[in-house]
């Protein structure tokens, strides 16, 4: 995999509040915010896989739809190759969609239950021009191939197939356009432990014949981990720590980083007492002051963890955290 | 376009090993097909629709030639009673010496027009009323169209179509080039009134597919809203509307009956079912008990056929006895 | 748990049951289970001539994918197959006694007071219009002859049992305003109520948190050595189990296809398709691998199970034996089953 160490992807100062309340009288008279995502950055260079994990409410799902553009932010860009998505419309929006596809992750409802696999591979090749119709056959057959499906599979429907196989069409449809960056929203999540294996493979084998950049949304960190080049960790909306795969294992900074490795738990009956983490995830409504983890956090350090929100600090190994230990320590 | 180097190994590539189950319609017809009621429904309904279709073919006589009593008789005559030129009524003459059976089928003929064309007029701006709202949820044009809705909601349906015939007037109306036949405006009266309902279902149905992931893949597609409404949400929204489009007929043909009972629908001497109960209204307790049995007999069989028929489909397409077994 | 002891449901209680166990310590055992499901499409074989036991004090922890049949062997065990399906044939014996002889009333009596279940999906397994506490109410009224006063310091109690804070609070709360982790408390709180001898928790923690899942494993432990009840763990996370169980049975198919303690098992998997599944989860403290080696093929439709070993298909070590006759699940070491021809030939 070759980086040429421009980011294609950039996120800066992303922010996405969602209403409290549905409707819009509601909402006069209640106006607080969902903070799904509240002022992350990050940079995705090309060819690499940056894995996204978090818990629920972590806000990685809403990340990976802002950067799909799937929803507008509320505040702050997502630059791909240099350029504000967030403007983008008509032929400009429809060029991006050839670039920046996604996988998603419950492939009952990634599919059109009442179409077969054939028209929506079909679909995305149509819109865009790509294909002939006398090529269109030969295409369909060559894309189901790619992602280890037998041409048998075009005329059949979402409920004629198993959930592997109908994540394999959700990919193949996404890579029909050939796009340069996939965003995967946990892709395996919903797979049986036998399947997750094979599209794991087949993603990785993917990237390598294709040259595809991934984002990979995860809230698994082992499966993360077989993927990434480097992850990023979030909590609450906020990233909390971003490391290259490596050394996130091997010395996780953040205290969260650390209680979710410890959680874990290992396919080894010997791996000894998991430590446990107290306390709930709180509400991304009404979000703990100063720094989001403190409430649940075993190393806080004083009064500085719930007055002030900490700093993202860079360390000389390269990792980004934000957290309160480190003050001092980096840039 | 070039062609990755793809290597693939025949023994990589995955043939189907789920059993291919039945195609959709197979699946409803199956299960529609178990249910003795929506069976009879189904009949009743197909054997309206052949009466209304072969009307001119069936009808002994011409619904509105008058034929005349024998010496001593009056009308309406009771069934099976002929005329003085011989003609046999079957089920009797109404007031005016005409054949009651054939006027009863040219009736149901009218009747099912006017129910068909409606229900086609409201399910097409129900549609399109309810696919914008639903897609659009949360905007103004969402809140716009949906209480337009409730305002036409709130009227009961037959005081409503009323007051919209008293506004457009009855018989044939001219508007510019158009000259709207009488008929046509009392399909689009009740069309207005039961719309509302198919934007209801359409809205509900919109809102849960677009919940779906798949509507974000046919975003992530290229696709744009009316693209995605049309060619991919449509598709599974159709289920529901036909349960609704049958149910409504019966309430369709209800609602004509009665304006044209209450002299605000089709005009005679048109034969119309809700005509002849209204004259058959002075006869009640007089004697001549066959001249409203027979309409009301006719209207009562349609709308039970279309309220089985409607139930029948509605439990056919219910995704719940499709679904499997979860193991 | 006789009728007439209910009225006091306190912790001398259960110190009771334990000394009334020590000496009837196997909970559980079925032997030779077929339950099958006749539906239009064809026969669902789903569970198919299994047996398994468990013994007070111990975790049961039965491993399998999606069409495995586990959540079905459940449900045998608590009575709840329905048309079109049906228990075929087997025997069930709780502490001696038969459940397949009971009629619907006495299974419904079994059912909850004797041995409980927690269901998948939290979300979902709590009515929604009705407040936390009047559902633990209605299992206790159901069970127990208490005065209401008792059933309501019951319900603080059993809330407190299962380290909900500020229990006596959260009585009056509606599911929805409770976590994930939250009600799944709740529901292992109304499973507890009447102190079952038998638990069985279906996939408690897909829908968590791996931080809330750590919390509820650590809970249902403390219960289980207190209490000193048998639980039965079904999932299909290898990882749970190895950290909760201290047997294991994997299903594959309708069948069981390896028994074993859960250290030899991890240790030394003996059937193909439990070492392939440990061999393709990625695993946290293991290197990145190119590769993960993974099992080809997809799992079979209960409807169409093929012939022979129902495993075959996707098996390495598949030979024509294996294509045609099902291996049998024989014991090769004390507590060791394994359903397997090849068994001990096997080479990686």
């Amino acid at each position: 995999m070759n980086s040429d160490g421009n980011p294609l992807v950039e996120v800066m100062g992303l922010r996405k509040y969602f209403p409290a309340q549905g409707d819009w009288f509601a909402q006069m008279l209640d106006r607080r915010k969902i903070k799904a995502v509240d002022d992350i950055s990050f940079s995705i260079p090309t060819g690499t896989t940056l894995g996204l994990v978090g818990e629920s409410g972590s806000g990685k799902t809403t990340t990976g739809r802002l950067i799909a553009r799937l929803t507008q932010p509320t505040a702050g860009e997502v630059r791909y190759r240099g350029e504000d998505i967030a403007p983008l419309s008509g032929r400009q929006l429809k060029d991006l969609r050839r670039s920046v596809q996604m996988i998603f992750q419950d492939p009952s409802s990634s599919l059109n239950r009442r179409k077969t696999a054939a028209q929506m591979v079909k679909e995305p090749l149509r819109i865009h021009e790509l294909v002939s119709k006398q090529d269109m056959e030969s295409r369909l057959v060559e894309l189901m191939e790619m992602v280890g499906l037998s041409h048998h599979f075009l005329n059949r429907y979402p409920h004629e197939m198993s959930g592997g196989q109908r994540q394999r069409v959700g990919i193949a449809r996404a890579l029909a356009v050939e796009p340069e960056f996939v965003i995967c929203d946990e892709p395996v999540t919903a797979l049986d432990v036998s399947i997750q294996a094979q599209i794991l493979n087949l993603l990785m084998d993917l990237q390598d014949q294709l040259d595809l950049t991934y984002l990979f949304i995860a809230h698994d960190l082992s499966v993360v981990k077989h993927v990434s080049d480097r992850i990023a960790v979030m909590y609450l909306g906020k990233i909390v720590e971003v490391s290259d795969t490596r050394t996130l294992f091997a010395d996780p900074k953040h205290p969260y980083t650390r209680a979710l490795l410890r959680a874990i738990p290992r396919p080894d009956p010997r791996s000894g007492k998991r430590m446990i983490l107290h306390g709930e995830v709180p509400s991304p409504i009404n979000p703990p002051s100063g720094c989001r983890f403190h409430p649940r956090c075993p190393e806080q350090i004083g009064e500085i963890c719930w007055e002030k929100e900490p700093d993202e600090i860079t360390l000389p190994d390269g990792t980004f955290v934000a957290c309160h230990l480190y003050a001092g320590e980096g840039r | 376009m070039s062609t990755p180097d793809v290597a693939v190994h025949p023994s990589d590539v995955i043939t189907p090993t789920v059993k291919k189950h039945r195609g959709l319609l197979e699946e409803v017809w199956h299960n529609f097909r178990k249910n003795r009621l929506s069976l009879t429904g189904g009949v009743i309904v197909v054997m309206a629709i052949i009466i209304a279709v072969f009307a001119p073919l069936l009808a002994p006589y011409n619904p509105v030639e008058q034929f005349s009593a024998p010496l001593g008789q009056h009308h309406p005559l009771p069934p099976l009673s002929r005329s003085e030129e011989g003609t046999l009524f079957l089920l009797g003459s109404d007031k005016f010496g005409r054949d009651i059976l054939s006027r009863a089928f040219y009736g149901c003929r009218t009747l099912l027009q006017l129910a068909t064309g409606s229900i086609t007029i409201a399910f097409a701006l129900g549609v399109l009323m309810g696919g914008v709202a639903g897609y659009r949820k949360g905007s103004w044009v969402d809140e716009l169209i949906m209480r337009i809705v409730d305002i036409m909601l709130s009227f009961p349906s037959l005081v409503l179509a009323i007051a919209l015939v008293g506004a457009f007037g009855i018989g044939r109306t001219q508007i510019g080039p158009f000259s709207l036949s009488n008929m046509f405006k009392i399909a689009i009266v009740i069309a207005i009134t039961y719309s509302p309902a198919f934007a209801r279902v359409m809205r509900g149905v919109v809102l849960q597919e677009t919940a779906e992931d798949y509507v974000d893949a046919a975003k992530m597609s290229g696709g744009s809203g009316w693209q995605i409404l049309a060619g991919e949400i449509f598709v599974n929204t159709i289920p529901p509307l036909i349960v609704q489009a049958s149910l409504n007929m019966a309430t369709t043909v209800l609602t004509s009956a009665s304006l044209s009972f209450l002299g605000l629908g089709l005009q005679p001497p048109r034969p119309s079912l809700g005509i002849m109960l209204n004259e058959a209204r002075d006869y009640l307790f007089g004697g001549a008990w066959w001249y409203a049995l027979v309409p009301g007999t006719f209207i009562l069989l349609i709308i039970l056929g279309f309220n089985l028929l409607g139930d029948g489909l509605r439990d056919s397409l219910d995704p719940r006895q499709a679904r499997r077994t979860r193991l | 748990m006789s009728p007439g002891s209910s009225a006091t449901l306190t912790k001398d209680a259960a110190a009771f049951r334990w000394e009334d166990m020590v000496g009837n310590s196997r909970l559980l055992d079925i032997r030779d289970l077929v339950t099958r499901f006749y539906t239009e499409d064809g026969v669902v074989r789903a569970v198919d001539g299994n047996s398994l036991h468990l013994d007070a004090g111990e975790t049961l922890g039965i491993v399998g994918e999606s069409g495995s049949g586990k959540t079905v062997t459940a449900l045998s065990i608590m009575g709840l197959i329905e048309n079109p399906g049906r228990i075929d044939s087997g025997s069930i014996l709780f502490r001696g006694e038969e459940l397949l002889d009971k009629t619907p009333q006495e299974m419904q009596e079994v059912r909850g007071r004797d041995i409980a279940m927690v269901f998948q999906d939290p979300m979902n397994s709590l009515n929604p219009t009705l407040t936390v506490g009047e559902q633990v109410d209605r299992v206790l009224r159901f069970h127990t002859s208490l005065a209401r006063e008792k059933r309501k310091r019951r319900i603080v109690e059993l809330l407190q049992q299962v380290e909900i804070p500020e229990p006596a609070k959260r009585v009056g709360n509606y599911p929805h305003q409770l976590s994930g982790g939250m009600r799944q408390r709740v529901l292992i709180a109304m499973a507890m109520s009447c102190n079952p001898t038998v638990l069985i928790l279906d996939e408690p923690t897909t829908a968590l948190d791996v931080t809330i899942e750590a919390q509820i494993f650590e809970l249902v432990d403390k219960l289980k050595t207190h209490f000193g009840m048998g639980i039965i763990l079904i999932t299909h996370d290898l990882a749970v189990v190895a950290n909760s169980a201290d047997r294991v049975v994997v299903m594959y198919a309708g069948r069981i296809v390896e028994e074993a303690p859960v250290i030899d098992l991890y240790e030394d998997p003996l059937h193909p398709y439990t070492r392939g599944l440990l061999n393709s989860i990625p695993q946290l403290d293991q290197e990145r691998q190119e590769r993960l080696p993974s099992i080809p093929g997809e799992v079979p439709e209960l409807i169409t199970l093929p012939e022979g070993c129902n495993f075959s298909p996707r098996c390495k070590y598949a030979v024509e034996k294996c294509m045609h006759d099902d291996p049998p699940l024989v014991s090769v070491a004390p507590g060791r089953k394994v359903a397997c021809w090849k068994v001990g030939e096997l080479i990686e």
